[in-house]
Order: C-alpha cells, then sequence, then structure tokens
C-alpha cells in the first residue's frame, strides 16, 4: 500500500529487537579484564641510598634486612612491597 | 489472505496482551532474577570452598593433621552485638566483646599451633575472618532468595539482583585479599602503618615498647619529641591504637603538643587512589573502641587533633599494596612533617598514630 513495504519494517524491526536483546545478554556476562600485576620487592642500601626492584619472595616484609649492596656491601634492607600492573603486549 | 508478518504481528500481541494482564511476565522475569542469583550465589560458594582448601593446605603445611574441624568453628563464629537501647557504658562493653572475639580467635590458635610464631599465627587469624565473611555474605544471599522464591516475592527477588554486581565486587575482593593475607604482603590499609614506620626511619628512634600488639616508640626528629605509635607487624594485626594512645596521654599527663591520626580511607567515587585529604578528628575505622579513646584522650586535656586520610576503593585497601598508594604514604609523611612544622616548635611533643593493619611492615 502507497509503496510501503510492512514485511520489511516488521523484519527490520524483529532483527534489530534480536540483536540488541543478544549485545545486552553478553554485555551482562562479559566482565572488565583486570589488570595483570606482579608484586616488587623494593632494597636500599642502608649506607650509600641505592635501590634495586626485585620480584617479592615470601617472607619479604618492610623493614627485612635481605643481602648485600654490590656497590659497597652494606646491607640492603626491604623498604617497600607493591604491585605494579604488567603492561599488555 | 493474511500475510505471514501479520500472523507475527498478531501472535506478539496476543503474548504481550496475556503476559501483561496475568502477570505470568513477573513470574518470568522472577525466574530469570533467581537464575543469575543462583549462579552468582554458586560462585560465591567456590569462593568460600577455595577458600576453605588454601587455608586448610596453610595449616597442613604448620603440622595440624585435621584442619576441617578448626576451620568449620571460625567459619561461623559470630559477635552479638551489646545491648544499645541502654547506652550507658556501650563502648566498654563492646570493647569488651571485640577483645573476646580476638582473645578466643588468637588463643584457639596457639592452642592448636602450639609451635608456631606469632606471624604465621596472626596470618592464619586473617585469612579464617576472610573465609568467615565470605561465608556469612554466602548465606544471607541464599537466605533472601530462598525466601523470595518460597514467597513468591518478586520484588525481594528484584532488590537482591540490583544489588547483586555490588556485592560481586566486595565478594571477589575479599577473595582475592586472601592472597595477599596469606603470604603477609603489605595491603592498601597498611599505608598509616608504614607512614608510622617511615617516620620512625626518618629519626632517631629513642626508645620502642609494646603495648597491647601496639608498638610505642619514642623518635627525635626535627627537633621535636615524637611518639610513633603503629600496630605491631610484620604479622596481621591492627593492635589497639586508641587504647594505647590514650594510655600514652595519660602518662604524660596531657603535656603534648599534637595529636596526629593517619589512615587509609575509602575513597568516593570519582576520587583518585592515593589521594590525600587532611581535617579534623581521629581517622580511625574501628567499629568504636579505638576512635573514643582518641577523642576523650585529646579532648580531655585540649590537645588538637588533627587527621589525614590516604584515598582508596576496597580493592586497593584489602589488596597488596599498588603502587600509587605507596607513593601516596611518602607524601603523606611529607604532609605529616609539614603540619608538625606548621603547628609546634622545636621541642614540642606529638604522638603520630599510624592506623591500620601491619601486615607486611616491621617495626
Amino acid at each position: 500500500m502507497n509503496g510501503i513495504d510492512y514485511n520489511l519494517i516488521v523484519i527490520i524491526v524483529l532483527l534489530t529487537v534480536t540483536i540488541l536483546f543478544i549485545q545486552l545478554l553478553l554485555e551482562t556476562r562479559r566482565k572488565p579484564r583486570e589488570p595483570k600485576t606482579v608484586t616488587r620487592t623494593l632494597l636500599k642500601c642502608t649506607a650509600c641510598r641505592e635501590t634495586i626492584e626485585t620480584n617479592y619472595e615470601p617472607g619479604d616484609f618492610i623493614g627485612l634486612i635481605k643481602g648485600q649492596c654490590k656497590k659497597c656491601n652494606s646491607p640492603l634492607k626491604v623498604t617497600a612491597i607493591y604491585d605494579v600492573e604488567i603492561p599488555e603486549k | 489472505m493474511a500475510d505471514w508478518t501479520d500472523y507475527i504481528g498478531q501472535l506478539i500481541f496476543i503474548i504481550f496482551f496475556i503476559l501483561i494482564f496475568t502477570g505470568v511476565n513477573q513470574r518470568v522475569q522472577m525466574k530469570i532474577w533467581s537464575y543469575d542469583i543462583r549462579n552468582k550465589l554458586n560462585i560465591i560458594k567456590s569462593y568460600v570452598d577455595d577458600g576453605r582448601k588454601r587455608v586448610a593446605t596453610a595449616m597442613k603445611k604448620l603440622g595440624i593433621r585435621e584442619p576441617d574441624p578448626i576451620i568449620m568453628r571460625y567459619l561461623d563464629f559470630f559477635i552479638i552485638s551489646p545491648v544499645d537501647i541502654e547506652p550507658t557504658d556501650i563502648i566498654r562493653r563492646l570493647d569488651h566483646l571485640l577483645t573476646t572475639r580476638e582473645k578466643v580467635y588468637k588463643d584457639s590458635l596457639a592452642r592448636v599451633l602450639p609451635g608456631t610464631g606469632k606471624y604465621e599465627r596472626s596470618l592464619l587469624e586473617s585469612s579464617l575472618e576472610i573465609i568467615g565473611a565470605l561465608n556469612f555474605v554466602y548465606k544471607v544471599i541464599r537466605h533472601y532468595l530462598l525466601l523470595g522464591e518460597k514467597h513468591n516475592n518478586w520484588i525481594l527477588i528484584m532488590q537482591l539482583e540490583f544489588m547483586m554486581p555490588e556485592i560481586m565486587r566486595m565478594v571477589e575482593t575479599y577473595h582475592k585479599a586472601l592472597d595477599s593475607f596469606m603470604t603477609g604482603r603489605p595491603v592498601g590499609d597498611s599505608a598509616g602503618a608504614l607512614v608510622a614506620y617511615r617516620i620512625m626511619e626518618k629519626g632517631k628512634v629513642v626508645s620502642k615498647r609494646l603495648i597491647d600488639d601496639t608498638l610505642v616508640a619514642e623518635v627525635r626528629h626535627m627537633n621535636r619529641r615524637i611518639y610513633v605509635i603503629k600496630a605491631e607487624g610484620p604479622g596481621s594485626n591492627v593492635g589497639k591504637p586508641g587504647r594505647v594512645l590514650a594510655r600514652l596521654v595519660e602518662e604524660l599527663n596531657g603535656n603534648i603538643d599534637l595529636i596526629i591520626t593517619v589512615d587509609a580511607a575509602l575513597k568516593l567515587e570519582g576520587e583518585e587512589n592515593g589521594e590525600i585529604a587532611e581535617g579534623v578528628g581521629a581517622a580511625i575505622g574501628d567499629p568504636g573502641p579505638e576512635k573514643i579513646a582518641i577523642e576523650r584522650a585529646a579532648s580531655k586535656y585540649n590537645i588538637p587533633l588533627r587527621a589525614i586520610a590516604i584515598k582508596m576503593g576496597l580493592k586497593e585497601a584489602l589488596h597488596t599494596m599498588r603502587k600509587e598508594i605507596f607513593d601516596a604514604v611518602e607524601r603523606a609523611v611529607e604532609y605529616v612533617e609539614k603540619l608538625i612544622e606548621e603547628h609546634t616548635s622545636e621541642n614540642s611533643t606529638v604522638i603520630v598514630a599510624g592506623i591500620g593493619n601491619s601486615i607486611g611492615v616491621a617495626q
């Protein structure tokens, strides 16, 4: 009637509703990706203040004397333990 | 002859009409919501089971042959709130209940793990508390889901469904917090304790003593006498900073020029992690007894009470300390020093209380 194709309109509406429904379903199921992190231990020389960042090892805590400074042989102290994000490749 | 699209159109209209006027649409919606809540409930259950397994493995490594009965005992451990329609001495009663609860946990673990150090026991204690919290959330959600289904209460189910994303975020945060608490890594909540530690490190420590699992260190720094208070570390421990601070104020007969409390504070949405805010009052998030002890001690002797808050989300507070929180700690130390410099003169006496869990932070 008057050149309007009602079949086409119904098909478009049904398709749109289906696509929107699927998209909504996928969106509710999709979880935001958590950035991957790694725990690092920051060691500081008690004499020359040289800092070294290493991977965290179980048993590390802030204030722990751990190893010796390569520069001056003085004790190294754990001054920080923190998580850093691993950049995505 | 009618076209097939007309039939589809009419069919959709009739179905829509029937659903609307018979209330079936609500039933269908309720079933969809119930299904979704049940799925999420299963995830929470898997977190509880996983936590139990991890704690059981850790206990077995420490020499307990049958860890399950011990874990089960603390899974449903509860505390009955003190009577509040008669508020007289409610703080004392609440403090007594909290202290008793803490003692029960500590003594029981010490009994079953006699050869294990305080550090390991504190980590287990916190892990048990995390599993207990997860189990409680699981039971409450299951209760409301079953109640809603039993009485066809779609309003209850709807409320639960809309609250589930927030609950799941909290549950996932608690579950992941086990990683940090089982290994003893500093968490975001350790920020206050770390600020206290840094001040001790920067100054010259004159004396140290432990009272109620809380450290009091007298430090000479910036030509001032600074008493640093923090929970004993590096185990998982929040100490009794309020009680200890009040005791210290009494010992010094109130001759203190400034009290500064530093704590991690939950940020509002839109605020950045690691933002520092300054204010007045006791920055401490305990249920009441510790905070009121600080307020009473400060007001009794008219000592200015300042607060520094390091803002972070719940996730950042309970998970291993992020780099940006560590950087904020460094800035907070400078902030504390600035406050001391601005509000006290040389040779003044200042108390700096680093509030929060001292996990991973020694003294």
